[in-house]
C-alpha cells in the first residue's frame, strides 16, 4: 500500500490540483482517492502487458480521482451561473504554446477560470471525457457543457495571451 | 479545416499534454498522515506489520466518527443548558419562597422563627430532578472487502510471488514485472466479502515469479463472478461515482453554538440548522434552537426606585401590602430579606411602623426554544448576510422580582434621649424574589428579527465553519414586554 501511495501521490496530486485551487484541498482529496482505490482495488481490471496495464491502471486511478474532485465540487455547490463569462463569441487569435510556459503557469491562468468552466474544460480536454458523459457527470445539459467549454477556451486564449504578454515586457 | 483551426487545436491539445504529464512531487510525510488519519490498523495478533494488517477507514466510517462526536457535543449542550440550574442574574440571590398570602419568612434563625409563629411553610426550591442521558456509541467500520486475510504464520503464508491474476487464461498469466508499481506488500491478500480473493501485488523485486501458481479453479469462479461485474461497472461509470453519499445538493445540514449577549448577562444556545438552496447564492434556512437567556426590565440605575409597590402603618396587619401592583403580581408576596449583608426578621408583630416596598425591577431567567426563518445570501463565495424572522417560545422562566424595602422602626434600637443617631432608624434592604408569577408565557405570536453576517470556512471537505455574528431584535408580543428581549451575539455554525 505505501509503494503504491508513494508512487502515485504525484500523479494524483497533480490531477486534483486543476479542480481545486487550494493546496490542502487537493492533499485530502488526494487521500480520499487513495481510501477508495484501496477499498476497490480489487474490481480493478488489467490488461495487457507492462506499460499498457499500468496505463490503464493510471486511467482508473485518474477516473476514481476526477470522481473524487467533482464530488467534492458538487459537494461544496459548484457555482453554475451562466452570468460570469464576459468574453465576446468572437474568434480568437491564434497562439502556440510557448515552450517557456510552464505547468505551474498555465494551472495558474486555469485558476482564473470559473469553477465549472475550469472542470469542463479539464474534463474534455484532458481527461478525455465526451460531452455526453460530462453532462451526466455535472447534472448539466449537454448543450451547457458544450458552451461552457467553447467560453473557458476564449477565456483561456485570452488569459494566456495576457500572460505572454506581460512575461514578453518583463524581459 | 482552416489552418486556424488546426493550429488551435495543437494548442490545447499541447495544452492538455502537460497537463496530463504533469507530475507534482511526492510530500514528505504524506504517506504517515495518511497511515494515520485513514487507516484502522488491526490484527496485532496475527504477527504482521500494522500497515500489513490495515484496512481502509472509509469517509463513511469518518462520517460516522464525525456525526457521533457532533452528536455527543449536542448531547452535551443540550445537557448543559438544560440542568443549568437557574442562575439569578443578581449577584448574591437571597429568596427561595414565593408564597402568597404567607407572612414573611426569613433566612435566618429568627426569620424561620417568626414564619413558624406565623404558621406557614418555607417552601424550598426543588432540585430538577431532570436527568439527561448522556454519552456517544463508538462507531466503527471497515470495508468488507478489503480485509488482511494474512496467514497468521509464515509457514501458511502465501508464496510471496503469487501475482495479481484475472480470470481467463491471459489474465492469469499477466505480470506486472515491468510495471514495477503496484506493489502491495508480500503475503497481503485482497479480499472481497470476506473470502480470500486475489492479489497479491507484487514484484518490484527482480525474479520474483509471476504466475498464477496459487490460483484455484475455485477462486478463478470467484474472480471471474466479481471481475465480471465489476467490469461492467468500471465500463459505465467512471470511478466509484456515488460511493459517498452527500446530503444532497439542495441541503444542507449543520449544529450552531451561540455565545449571545443580552442587557443582563451572557448567555448560550445551540441547536440544529437545515438550508435549502433556493439558487445559486440564495439560502432557505431554518432549524431549531434552544437558549438560555437572562433578560430583565430596564435597570432604574440612580434614579430610584422603578416602582412603588406599598407601604404598611404602624400596626398594620401582615400580608396586608397594599398600593399599585407591580410585576410581582399579586399583594401580599412576602419573603426572607438579606439586604447589604443586613438580616432582618420582620414578625408580625414586629411589622414596622413605617415599612415601604418599592419594585426596583426583575430579571427572568428563560429558557427559550427558537425556530427561525431565515433567507441567507452568499455575497461572495464565503461571505454571506442573513434576514429572517424567529418562532419563539418559552419553555421555562424563573423570574425575580427586586425590591427595595424600607423599615425604620424594628431596627432602631437605641434611644433618642441617649444620643442614637435616627439616621440608623431607616434601613433600606435589597430584596430578591422569585415568583411564580409568568408574564412572558401564553398565546400570542412572539418572535424575533433576525440579523446576521457570516464568513464560511471549510475545514475538510465535508465539513465547513461559519462564524456569524447576529441580532435579533423583538416583535410581537415581545416587544411589548417589559423586559428586554433583545440580544445579539456571536454564532458558530458547523455545517455538513
Amino acid at each position: 500500500m505505501e509503494v503504491l501511495y508513494k508512487r502515485y501521490y504525484g500523479y494524483l496530486f497533480a490531477i486534483t490540483l486543476r479542480y481545486v485551487r487550494h493546496q490542502e484541498d487537493a492533499e485530502e482529496l488526494v487521500n480520499e482517492s487513495f481510501v477508495r482505490i484501496y477499498a476497490n482495488i480489487g474490481k480493478f481490471i488489467g490488461r495487457g502487458k507492462d506499460e499498457e496495464f499500468e496505463n490503464l491502471f493510471k486511467g482508473w486511478l485518474s477516473k476514481i480521482c476526477v470522481n473524487v474532485s467533482i464530488d467534492f465540487l458538487r459537494a461544496r455547490k459548484m457555482r453554475l451561473s451562466l452570468d460570469d463569462m464576459d468574453i465576446e463569441d468572437t474568434d480568437m487569435p491564434f497562439v502556440g504554446v510557448s515552450e517557456e510556459l510552464q505547468v505551474q503557469d498555465i494551472l495558474k491562468i486555469m485558476d482564473q477560470l470559473p469553477e465549472l468552466q475550469r472542470t469542463i474544460f479539464n474534463m474534455y480536454e484532458v481527461e478525455g471525457y465526451n460531452h455526453e458523459e460530462i453532462a451526466e457527470i455535472l447534472n448539466i445539459p449537454e448543450g451547457t457543457s458544450r458552451t461552457y467549454l467553447m467560453r473557458s477556451k476564449k477565456k483561456l486564449q485570452a488569459l494566456y495571451l495576457a500572460h505572454h504578454e506581460h512575461s514578453m515586457l518583463g524581459r | 479545416m482552416d489552418k486556424n483551426d488546426k493550429h488551435n487545436m495543437n494548442f490545447w491539445k499541447d495544452m492538455a499534454d502537460r497537463l496530463r504529464e504533469h507530475r507534482e512531487p511526492y510530500k514528505e510525510g504524506a504517506w504517515e498522515q495518511f497511515e494515520s488519519h485513514y487507516l484502522d490498523n488491526a490484527a496485532p495478533a496475527t504477527g504482521t506489520p500494522a500497515h500489513r494488517g490495515a484496512s481502509v477507514r472509509t469517509m463513511g466510517s469518518r462520517w460516522k466518527s464525525w456525526s457521533a462526536g457532533v452528536a455527543a457535543a449536542a448531547l452535551l449542550l443540550f445537557g448543559m443548558i438544560w440542568l443549568w440550574p437557574s442562575v439569578d442574574p443578581v449577584e448574591d440571590p437571597v429568596l427561595v419562597q414565593s408564597n402568597e398570602g404567607s407572612p414573611v419568612t426569613g433566612s435566618g434563625p429568627e426569620a424561620a422563627s417568626a414564619g413558624a409563629a406565623a404558621g406557614t411553610d418555607a417552601v424550598p426550591i426543588e432540585p430538577n430532578e431532570r436527568t439527561f442521558a448522556r454519552g456517544a456509541s463508538r462507531v466503527t467500520s471497515q470495508i468488507p472487502h478489503f480485509v488482511s486475510a494474512t496467514p497468521a504464520s509464515p509457514s501458511t503464508a502465501p508464496d510471496p510471488a503469487e501475482t495479481l491474476t484475472k480470470s481467463g487464461s491471459v489474465r492469469n498469466e499477466l505480470t506486472l514485472a515491468r510495471l514495477e508499481s503496484i506493489q502491495i506488500h508480500s503475503g497481503s491478500l485482497l479480499t472481497a466479502s470476506g473470502q480470500e480473493l486475489v492479489a497479491n501485488l507484487s514484484g518490484s523485486r527482480p525474479g520474483n515469479g509471476r504466475t498464477a501458481s496459487g490460483m484455484t479453479k475455485e477462486k478463478n469462479g470467484l474472480l471471474n463472478s466479481i471481475f465480471g461485474s465489476l467490469n461492467e461497472d468500471l465500463s459505465i461509470q467512471p470511478g466509484v461515482k456515488g460511493d459517498r453519499t452527500y446530503t444532497g445538493d439542495k441541503w444542507a445540514l449543520g449544529l450552531s453554538v451561540a455565545s449571545m449577549m443580552t442587557s443582563e448577562q451572557m448567555n448560550v444556545g445551540g441547536g440544529l440548522s437545515v438550508a435549502y438552496k433556493l439558487s445559486d447564492r440564495l439560502f432557505l434556512r431554518s432549524g431549531v434552537s434552544v437558549a438560555r437567556l437572562g433578560v430583565s426590565t430596564p435597570s432604574s440605575g440612580n434614579r430610584g426606585p422603578s416602582a412603588y409597590v406599598g407601604s404598611i402603618a404602624s400596626g398594620g396587619s401582615n400580608g396586608g401590602v397594599s398600593g399599585p401592583q407591580g410585576p410581582s403580581g399579586p399583594t401580599g408576596s412576602t419573603g426572607s430579606y438579606n439586604g447589604s449583608g443586613n438580616v432582618a426578621s420582620i414578625s408580625p408583630e414586629a411589622i414596622p411602623t413605617h415599612y415601604t416596598r418599592l419594585l426596583n425591577g426583575a430579571s427572568s431567567n428563560l429558557l427559550t426554544l427558537d425556530v427561525p426563518l431565515d433567507l441567507k445570501y452568499f455575497i461572495t463565495d464565503k461571505f454571506y448576510t442573513s434576514l429572517g424572522v424567529s418562532f419563539f417560545g418559552i419553555l421555562n422562566e424563573n423570574r425575580t422580582n427586586h425590591y427595595i424595602d424600607k423599615i425604620n422602626e424594628p431596627l432602631f434600637n437605641g434611644y433618642t434621649a441617649n444620643g442614637q443617631d435616627m439616621e440608623f432608624a431607616m434601613r433600606t434592604l435589597l430584596v430578591n424574589e422569585t415568583t411564580k408569577y409568568r408574564p412572558l408565557e401564553g398565546n400570542g405570536y412572539a418572535g424575533f428579527l433576525n440579523f446576521s453576517v457570516g464568513r464560511q470556512t471549510r475545514v475538510s471537505s465535508k465539513i465547513n465553519l461559519a462564524i456569524e455574528p447576529f441580532f435579533k431584535l423583538p416583535v410581537g408580543r415581545l416587544m411589548r414586554e417589559e423586559m428586554n428581549m433583545t440580544n445579539g451575539g456571536i454564532r458558530i455554525v458547523t455545517g455538513f
